[in-house]
């Protein structure tokens, strides 16, 4: 048995091997497949393997008698000092790290973008919705440099903020209000979570005190309750059938280690479960050391009155209306279940008796849901209309994907505690990161490549959960990872690029960054402000590099040297994501509404893809659904078609990066959906209750609320002639010479549809 | 050249369009049809010098690509038999199952229910030159035999149905990887620029388990991911507008819609997206034609209807959409899965088997006999396949009234014909009772390595960075089944 399992072990390691043999050479295939199966190469591979694993092992274990030896970003933060420019103007220290680097490569950063340009940068990039053009005249008027500040904390302190921000940090830690796997059911409280999460970046809440909040809060009793909503952060995986309950627990811990370390410490540790990391100084030890503070971890649902910021107070007026509102509807709706299938079933008993030879017991014996079931397939009794309802109500009733969940108004939350059991909870290294090859015991310790030691960590005189010596190594102005990757995550959102492109990896792998210095620079920036990221916006938001323009006089030089404009010699253009689109388009109409938190809206989906779902839900009322589409419903096996398209988030993992793509199916959600008609007809509406009936008007009006600008001279013609009615039909059968005629709402359709609108110069 | 506001399609600008005599080309596009033909705005935008760089730099994620090697198939139709399929009873007769037929089986179940062994209610027959065993579910479809290449000893990793039909579908158990359709387009890109390159015909009874991660282009460019299209109704979300216009109005929106995107264009030179957007438009446009055309089953002769079935209730459904996969694939569509669920007998597998066979054994065999008869078969790769096997004893207490079978990750039937494939031939074997899978073993992974070979892909050159790492389809690598490729 012992000989099966050492080769077993071999094996693994060796398949192990071939994965980062792989990850080198890609395509060089230099131990092919099917040769690999020949004995010879074979033992080659493992006499190397042995070689790779030994050093390996002894780099990542010793780690580094001094810490920091494995380079940036393992080695400690210090503040560097700005480099010097030669001219003598003011430089932002920020710029004076680029510009450093772009004159070394003989180029210079483009001119300033207009006071336009920046102030919707600063409106899209902080709310996620474009200025409002009375604003945006205002401070375009006079752009004084105090004005560029009262702009930056106006943006900050819109509750629209923690709203976009919130949702950059959703997609990291994989939010939905539904499980997700095969077994989908609904996760009905964890808008508090969400609602958590647009609070905290509205508050400004210390970067650190956010970490220890979600990681450990049920170990700090000075963060409150409030500070509990954070620990739904652990309760993110998504559980998939398995042919094992330890496999399910190990998917639990595979999950939420692998989540830590790409979230907050921009590091791929999964890697590191089945062998040591190919790349970074991740022994699979660490992996399991660092696994083993979450051993005793048990999640579960537990009562959690609301707080006082917390929307069952804030708006407790409507809050109850809507809560008592949600119990009648569902309490309505079952009991006209509950007929219409009492009804089906009497029918159906009523035959079961004509049928029945005289047995008495089918005169007592009530008709099971299997009977009833079977007899609607088959159909004769029931009519197509009553199968279409006996359809609906097992849509309603559906086990998976519901949300029409009894429990969304209840003071319930997601919590975690350590089991009582954690004194005797042991964690193991487990071979290729199967569960039933265990090898040596590992106590709970950081990672060795910082600590420079993989000694365990001593929990003498710390009570409560063992995460929270986890908790307070991350979230720790001495780890090098944490800070480094928060200040790479705001530029990227700033930017539409991190100075690492893979935000959330830092290694060797990544695309890693020539900006260390300037990321450093930042990092001690936002450690010493006390973690606070509004300070560090303000910071990135002066810099000539954030405000510069996307039109660079000498392009092509720039491009000959830098092609993939990693200096950032110019502003880089943003595809506006799926919400923002979908927030930004109801903004325009005048339509969106801007009531915050809560649970979420159901939203008004396609007939089609409504009656392909597993289940069925009532879209909410009109004025609810145009809430910000952070407040949408979330279902892991369903994502809307709308946020899909435009390359909404994978829900089922962290997505540190959205992707930008230009597919067609866009053009069918913008051009040809309800939401956007609707939308359409909404702003044409505003615009004549603005200005009234001039066409004139009306357009200047739209070109100011679409594009925050006035239409120049041609547009205007243009559009004019749009909108005035057609001469009377001289010809049709030249097209070419006719001019495009349309109504208000199809000029506002096709403003909405715009390149302009989509994309942020 | 100074460049007016508004130059689109030439015709305010007589400075520079009529000089250099585009008028009339430019003027052909709204003069015929319904508006923007296939050459439209983008090859003329291609001519102002402004322009050519950005649109060197939008390169389509969908353009054809060259294949690792010559390709046996252009195009694949991948039948899902959602559910699961029994092999005793489909395409691997085990006639000893009868000597064992009602004695109990010595396994230890969780559950510690009694099990006895199943004898298949089907009866089996050889046919065509190979002479190859099929049971009477599929009577058509064994008029085909000699098309088909059977593979016996197929097995997979797991045996939950969304495990196993992730794991079908993208070699993973776990949601999230890139499926085997887009990790195709992926490599090969696009043959038709009107329609979508992977197309996905769902069973209209209802879902696929797991949904849309099946056929999901997980990590890969997104425009790989499969485009779900209803069989019945509107094939895609919004394909035709949501809400009153005419055509006419459609395309005067569309105009000035192009209009106001040029002037926007001319003064972003650095962004590559503005002139790929613009072009998805025209195709957009041209899709709520070319999409309905390509489905439209009405178009086809009396004959095409009797040989697919599509007149009989029973078979009418997969018909449907056989005929729409092989008129997508004739429009240069690269793969297609269909679905037909409903194979999960955990009991009276002799109803419900005989059931699914009627469904699909007119449509399937049809589908063949046309591919062959239109000279496509050569061309085009068919695989049929459920998520994995069933047992050889009955699933649960149905023995007495119904016996079914349980599921099976250690023994399943999967069949490929057409392109590529060696037709009449039989690989591989499973024990005496069908149980598992011991002659010429191979794994998901392999069926998969093989499909992208026949393609022109090889599996392990097919690779995408991601999460740290190069990955693929097929993990570490499948073999390819040599036993079936001619």
């Amino acid at each position: 048995m012992a000989i099966l399992q050492c080769l077993e072990r071999i094996r693994r390691s060796v398949a192990g091997w071939r994965v980062g043999t792989r990850c080198f050479l890609l395509n060089t295939n230099a131990v092919t497949h099917r040769s690999f199966h020949s004995v010879a190469a074979w033992l080659a591979c493992l006499f190397i393997m042995t070689v790779v694993a030994s050093t390996v092992t002894v780099a990542g274990e010793r780690g580094g008698a001094n810490a920091g030896q494995h380079g940036w970003p393992w080695t400690p933060l210090a503040r560097p000092e700005p480099p010097a420019l030669k001219d003598a103007g003011e430089h932002h220290p920020i710029d004076l790290f680029l510009q450093a680097k772009l004159v070394a490569a003989g180029l210079k950063p483009a001119k300033l973008a207009s006071p336009r340009s920046w102030l919707r940068r600063i409106a899209f990039g902080l709310t996620g919705l474009p200025p409002d053009p009375e604003t945006l005249e205002q401070f375009v008027a006079n752009p004084s440099e105090d004005a560029y500040n009262t702009q930056i904390e106006h943006f900050l302190n819109d509750p629209s903020y923690g709203e976009r921000w919130g949702r950059h940090w959703l997609d990291l830690v994989r939010y939905a209000d539904t499980r997700g796997g095969a077994l989908d059911y609904a996760r009905p409280h964890m808008w508090r979570y969400r609602d958590y999460v647009v609070r905290a970046f509205n508050q400004d809440r210390p970067y650190d005190r956010f970490i220890r909040e979600q990681l450990a809060a049920d170990a700090y009793g000075k963060y409150g309750a409030e500070g509990k909503l954070g620990l739904a952060f652990l309760h993110q995986w998504v559980p998939v059938e398995r042919d094992a309950p330890q496999l399910n627990r190990r998917d639990f811990l595979n999950d939420v280690v692998g989540v830590t370390g790409s979230v907050f410490l921009g590091v791929t540790l999964r890697c590191a479960r089945c062998h040591d990391h190919k790349f970074d100084p991740l022994p699979t030890r660490d992996y399991y050391r660092l696994e083993a503070f979450f051993a005793p971890l048990q999640v579960s649902v537990s009562t959690l009155p609301f707080g006082q910021y917390e929307v069952a107070l804030q708006q407790a007026e409507s809050w109850e209306k809507q809560r008592d509102e949600w119990a009648e509807l569902l309490d309505q709706r079952k009991r006209k279940q509950e007929a219409t299938l009492a009804e089906f079933k009497a029918r159906l008993r009523g035959r079961r008796k004509l049928a029945a030879s005289g047995d008495l017991k089918d005169f007592v014996v009530d008709v099971t849901d299997a009977e009833l079931k079977t007899a609607m397939q088959e159909g004769v009794l029931f009519t197509s209309a009553e199968r279409q309802s006996y359809e609906l109500i097992r849509r309603q009733t559906a086990r998976f994907a519901n949300p029409n969940h009894r429990d969304y108004f209840s003071p319930l939350a997601y919590s975690a505690s350590d089991s009582p059991l954690r004194y005797s909870v042991a964690t193991h290294v487990l071979s290729g990161g199967n569960y039933e090859l265990r090898e040596e015991q590992v106590e709970p310790g950081f990672l060795s490549a910082i600590q420079g030691h993989s000694d365990p960590v001593s929990f003498k005189g710390v009570s409560g959960p063992r995460r929270k010596l986890l908790a307070e190594w991350i979230a720790n102005a001495d780890n090098p990872l944490t800070a480094r990757v928060m200040v790479n995550r705001i530029w990227q959102y700033h930017f539409g690029k991190g100075l690492v492109a893979t935000s959330s990896d830092f290694g060797k792998n990544g695309s890693q960054t020539d900006h260390q210095d300037l990321l450093d620079w930042l990092a001690a920036e936002f450690v010493e402000s006390g973690w606070s990221i509004k300070h560090l916006q303000r910071t990135i938001l002066r810099s000539h590099a954030y405000r510069q323009s996307m039109n660079h006089d000498d392009r092509a030089a720039c491009e000959k040297v830098d092609p993939q404009n990693k200096l950032l010699w110019a502003r880089d253009a943003i595809r506006l994501e799926a919400e923002v689109i979908r927030d930004s388009v109801l903004s325009v109409s005048g339509r969106l509404n801007r009531v915050m938190g809560g649970p979420p809206f159901f939203p008004d989906v396609d007939d089609e893809l409504m009656q392909r779902a597993p289940t069925w839900w009532e879209p909410s009322p009109r004025v609810a659904r145009e809430r910000r589409t952070i407040y949408m419903l979330q279902i892991r096996s369903l994502q809307m078609p709308f946020i899909k398209v435009f390359d909404g988030p994978n829900i089922d993992e962290s997505c540190p990066v959205r992707e930008v793509t230009t597919v067609t199916p866009q053009v069918f959600a913008l051009f040809n959906s309800r939401l956007l008609r609707e939308q359409s007809e909404a702003m044409a509406e505003r615009l004549v209750s603005e200005v009234g009936g001039d066409l004139k008007l009306q357009i200047r009006r739209a070109f100011q609320l679409a594009f925050q600008r006035m239409p120049a001279e041609a547009e205007l013609t243009r559009c004019r002639a749009f909108l005035e009615k057609p001469l009377e039909a001289t010809t049709t059968s030249n097209e070419a010479e006719t001019i495009p005629h349309g109504t208000l709402a199809d000029l506002c359709l096709v403003l909405l549809n715009s390149n302009e609108f989509i994309f942020l110069d | 050249m100074p460049k007016s506001e508004f130059d689109y399609c030439g015709r305010t600008d007589s400075r520079s369009v009529l000089n250099n005599g585009e008028m009339g080309r430019r003027d052909l596009l709204f003069r015929f049809g319904s508006g923007l033909g296939a050459v439209a705005l983008t090859d003329m935008l291609r001519r102002d010098g402004v322009l050519r760089a950005a649109e060197t730099r939008s390169a389509n994620p969908l353009a054809p690509k060259p294949p690792h090697f010559a390709p046996r198939a252009k195009a694949c139709i991948f039948l899902f038999m959602a559910g699961a399929p029994s092999q005793m009873d489909t395409f691997d007769p085990k006639p000893a199952l009868r000597r064992y037929h009602g004695k109990p089986v010595t396994r230890i179940y969780g559950s510690y229910e009694k099990r006895l062994y199943v004898e298949s209610p089907f009866k089996f027959a050889r046919h065509g030159q190979s002479g190859t065993a099929v049971s009477e579910i599929f009577p058509q479809l064994a008029s085909c035999i000699d098309e088909l290449a059977i593979l016996r000893s197929l097995h997979t990793s797991v045996e939950a149905h969304t495990t196993a039909t992730f794991f079908m579908n993208t070699g993973e158990a776990i949601p999230g990887s890139p499926s085997l359709g887009s990790w195709v387009i992926y490599g090969l890109g696009s043959e038709n620029e009107n329609l979508p390159a992977y197309v996905v015909l769902p069973d209209e009874r209802g879902g696929v388990f797991g949904g849309a991660m099946n056929w999901s282009n997980a990590y890969l460019p997104a425009a790989t991911q499969g485009t779900l299209m209803n069989p019945v109704g509107p094939p895609i979300v919004d394909l035709l507008p949501g809400y009153e216009i005419t055509r006419r109005q459609q395309r005067d929106n569309l105009r000035l819609l192009n209009q106001l995107n040029e002037r926007y264009l001319a003064s972003n030179e650095r962004n590559q997206n503005l002139l790929g957007r613009m072009r998805n438009y025209e195709l957009a446009f041209r899709m709520q034609d070319t999409v309905p055309e390509a489905l439209d089953i009405a178009q086809e002769t009396a004959a095409t209807r009797q040989l697919y079935g599509l007149d009989d209730a029973v078979t009418q459904p997969m018909a449907r959409k056989c005929l729409m996969a092989r008129r997508m694939v004739e429009r240069g569509v690269r793969f297609l899965q269909i679905y037909c669920r409903g194979w999960d007998s955990h009991e009276n597998i002799a109803a419900e088997h005989r059931n699914r066979g009627a469904e699909i054994d007119r449509p399937v065999a049809g589908l063949i006999q046309d591919l062959r008869q239109r000279g496509m078969l050569d061309e085009t790769l068919i695989v049929w396949c459920g998520e994995f096997g069933r047992t050889a004893d009955n699933s649960m207490n149905f023995f007495r009234s119904n016996p079914g079978r349980d599921h099976n990750k250690e023994a399943m039937v999967c069949w490929l014909a057409g392109g590529g494939v060696k037709g009449g031939t039989v690989v591989g074997k499973t024990d005496e009772l069908g149980k598992k899978a011991v002659e010429n073993v191979y794994h998901t992974h392999d069926l998969h390595a093989t499909i992208l070979h026949l393609m022109g892909l090889n599996d392990m050159e097919l690779t995408y960075y991601h999460g740290g790492r190069f990955k693929r389809l097929t993990d570490l690598g499948g073999r390819t089944i040599d036993e079936i490729i001619a």
